[in-house]
């Protein structure tokens, strides 16, 4: 192999091998497997089971991933390359690439590595899942249903707001309008 | 490019702006008002959501890693947004120094002077305290765990007119019960003549020969310039501030204190389990400003303390909660987060101070105009920190509740420094004083060495309040109007 080949082989397998540990240039350069970027349902499957692994007993997961492919926030841009990225992280820690169809325990782990990861694989994964808690937790959504979840009644409907016996609350006031002098 | 005239131009129509607007177009001036943000209807616009979307059409936030601010860019500024509460600053408040002993608000501004303004800013706004059958939920155990440690508490004021309580205050009133400036002082200067605009951005101010001014404007691709004989910034504590630094090359006489001396009223919060002997609390229905106020502790810590409630929901998102102590992982997500997120509703409490905390911050405007934040933590501001935490942890632990860390994240979930201050409540980055050297703007609200030109808004409030600012903001802009008004004569 001459000098002039042997270099460029080099620089190609540093930069393969670079691409490969370094999460910011493979989102930048696109490099994770075909199937996430190609199968909307596989990733769709893939967030909603993150969904249930961040908020477990919520029934409603569906809406998990609605959130995170909601192309008015910056996080969909990247949801094909954390879905690939979860699937990766489970194939490496329990065999088994279909991290939908692992155990809530299992993606717990999974979702655990992510967060231990480089810097911009602990934004991308807290990222997710601050996003998924605001949207279900806030039923941003849907202004009626809340998120029955959490108790959260959404929209108004006459609740009683307060107890029948005020004055047994009230300790003495400092003042005589509200105001402080 | 359009040219216009007029004979007073304000910007901005928040608490700042409001009154300058009606009182100079009810003195029979010619009153023009521009509004960066959008206009709204309060009878039709407002919704009761948890819709990120929909709250950022409207409410605006800059951070740095030790102070993070929200403010409004809508018709009526903060009013259509905030709590509602229109508390008189204490008068100690006008009492604090700077580190050389020097009083912070200029010479003969005080509380008294304030009081005959706060009077007309209440009736305009219908300011009332809240009955003792309408205090809510979360604020009825509030006052209750202060009743059984011996403290005081006080019934707060609020600017409404028949709340029902929906607990959706800060997403806009659907019931135009809450009193923000669209129901009043607004339709109000429109029907005294003035004119208002919206979505009409004001990037750069011109001083002209004879004390007059040009203000670029600019919506969209559009470019408007104001030609006014009076010009009232009435743009917040920000947009004031943002636009006289975008103006300084044209205005060489302004001086070096715009943006600097930022006070934001050093909010602290700390958080817990109810403990079981305590009724049940209400985090998300009720006002949202749960009622109550207690002011034991301002002369002793220079701190009012209130309970907090967790609407509009991305609130909760917003701060990772665990109990104190909590041992399993994950802590922040997963089951031990949805089990605390279960008792949110009704056996969290959430107490929040506000603090007479120095105005150390500063606004400027970096590389190409990029707004940035500037706080120094001082030993005195962790040591406030630090005290102030400690004594809203004290209440919660000895009414036997169990501790509930809470972590601010920031937009993208990444956990933001422990010692940081949240708050709406900025003032002072143009702010009064007797010369020159130590604010932007006399005692009158005149810039100095700009006669005609005025700021009117919580940018000129020299310290922090230790209570909300909107009725102090208010209450400053009537007195700042009513001096325009006998010093100016009418065209």
């Amino acid at each position: 192999m001459e000098r002039r080949d042997a270099v460029r082989y080099l620089v190609g397998m540093l930069a393969g091998a670079a691409t490969q540990a370094c999460t910011p240039l493979r989102i930048l350069t696109g490099s994770f497997p075909a199937d996430f970027k190609n199968d909307p349902e596989l990733v769709d499957q893939t967030l909603r089971a993150f969904g249930a692994a961040v908020i477990p007993g919520f029934e409603g997961t569906g809406r998990a991933s609605r959130a995170l492919l909601d192309r008015r926030f910056p996080f969909a841009r990247y949801a094909g390359f954390f879905a690939s990225d979860l699937s990766r992280r489970a194939r490496r820690l329990v065999g088994d690439a279909r991290f939908d169809l692992l155990t809530i325990a299992q993606r717990t782990a999974v979702i655990a590595d992510g967060l231990a990861g480089d810097g911009t694989t602990r934004k991308l994964y807290r990222g997710a899942i601050y996003l998924t808690q605001l949207s279900i937790y806030s039923g941003m959504y849907d202004d009626d249903a809340g998120c029955a979840f959490i108790g959260f009644q959404g929209r108004y409907r006459g609740d009683v707001i307060s107890y029948a016996d005020p004055e047994s609350f009230l300790p003495a006031p400092l003042t005589v309008s509200g105001n402080a002098a | 490019m359009t040219h216009r005239e007029t004979d007073v131009l304000i910007i901005g129509t928040g608490f700042g702006a409001a009154a300058p607007a009606l009182r100079l177009a009810e003195a029979g001036f010619q009153v023009t008002v521009i509004e960066k943000g959008p206009h709204i209807d309060p009878f039709k616009d407002f919704r009761q959501t948890s819709d990120p979307h929909y709250l950022l059409k409207y409410l605006k936030g800059l951070s740095s890693d030790r102070l993070s601010l929200t403010f409004a860019e809508a018709l009526g500024g903060g009013s259509g947004f905030y709590e509602m509460v229109s508390l008189r600053a204490p008068s100690i408040v006008f009492h604090q120094v700077d580190n050389t002993g020097r009083r912070l608000w200029p010479t003969g501004i005080d509380r008294a002077v304030l009081d005959p303004y706060y009077d007309i800013a209440e009736r305009m706004l219908h300011v009332t305290q809240i009955p003792p059958e309408k205090v809510p939920k979360s604020g009825q155990v509030f006052a209750m765990m202060m009743k059984r440690l011996g403290y005081s508490c006080d019934r707060a004021r609020y600017a409404e007119r028949g709340c029902v309580g929906s607990g959706f205050c800060v997403t806009g009133c659907i019931y135009a019960a809450k009193q923000s400036l669209l129901l009043n002082y607004l339709p109000q200067a429109v029907a005294a003549g003035a004119r208002i605009e919206t979505d009409l951005e004001a990037v750069g101010i011109i001083p002209l020969p004879g004390h007059r001014y040009e203000v670029r404007c600019r919506r969209g691709a559009e470019e408007i310039r104001y030609r006014a004989r009076l010009l009232v910034l009435g743009g917040g504590t920000i947009g004031t501030a943002r636009l006289l630094l975008a103006s300084r090359d044209r205005m060489p006489f302004l001086g070096d204190q715009v943006g600097r001396h930022m006070a934001f009223n050093g909010s602290v919060k700390a958080a817990a389990l109810l403990a079981d002997d305590l009724p049940d609390g209400d985090m998300f229905t009720g006002r949202t400003h749960p009622g109550m106020i207690s002011y034991e502790f301002l002369e002793s810590h220079g701190v009012t303390i209130s309970a907090a409630k967790a609407m509009p929901l991305e609130l909760l998102a917003g701060v990772r909660l665990r109990v104190h102590g909590e041992k399993r992982q994950p802590n922040w997500w997963g089951v031990a987060n949805v089990e605390l997120m279960q008792l949110c509703r009704r056996r969290l409490v959430a107490l929040y101070s506000m603090g007479l905390t120095p105005p150390d911050a500063r606004f400027s405007l970096g590389a190409g105009d990029v707004p940035m934040l500037d706080l120094t933590v001082s030993s005195e501001l962790r040591a406030y920190h630090e005290r102030t935490q400690e004594l809203l942890q004290s209440i919660l632990l000895r009414n036997g509740c169990r501790l509930v860390d809470i972590e601010f994240v920031d937009r993208s979930g990444t956990a933001r420094e422990p010692l940081g201050f949240s708050t709406a409540h900025q003032v002072g980055t143009c702010r009064m004083a007797d010369s020159r050297d130590r604010g932007v703007v006399n005692a009158a609200g005149e810039v100095f060495d700009y006669p005609g030109l005025y700021i009117s808004d919580g940018s000129v409030i020299p310290s922090s309040l230790a209570v909300n600012t909107s009725l102090t903001i208010l209450a400053n802009a009537e007195r700042i109007a009513a001096g325009v008004r006998e010093c100016r004569s009418r065209p």
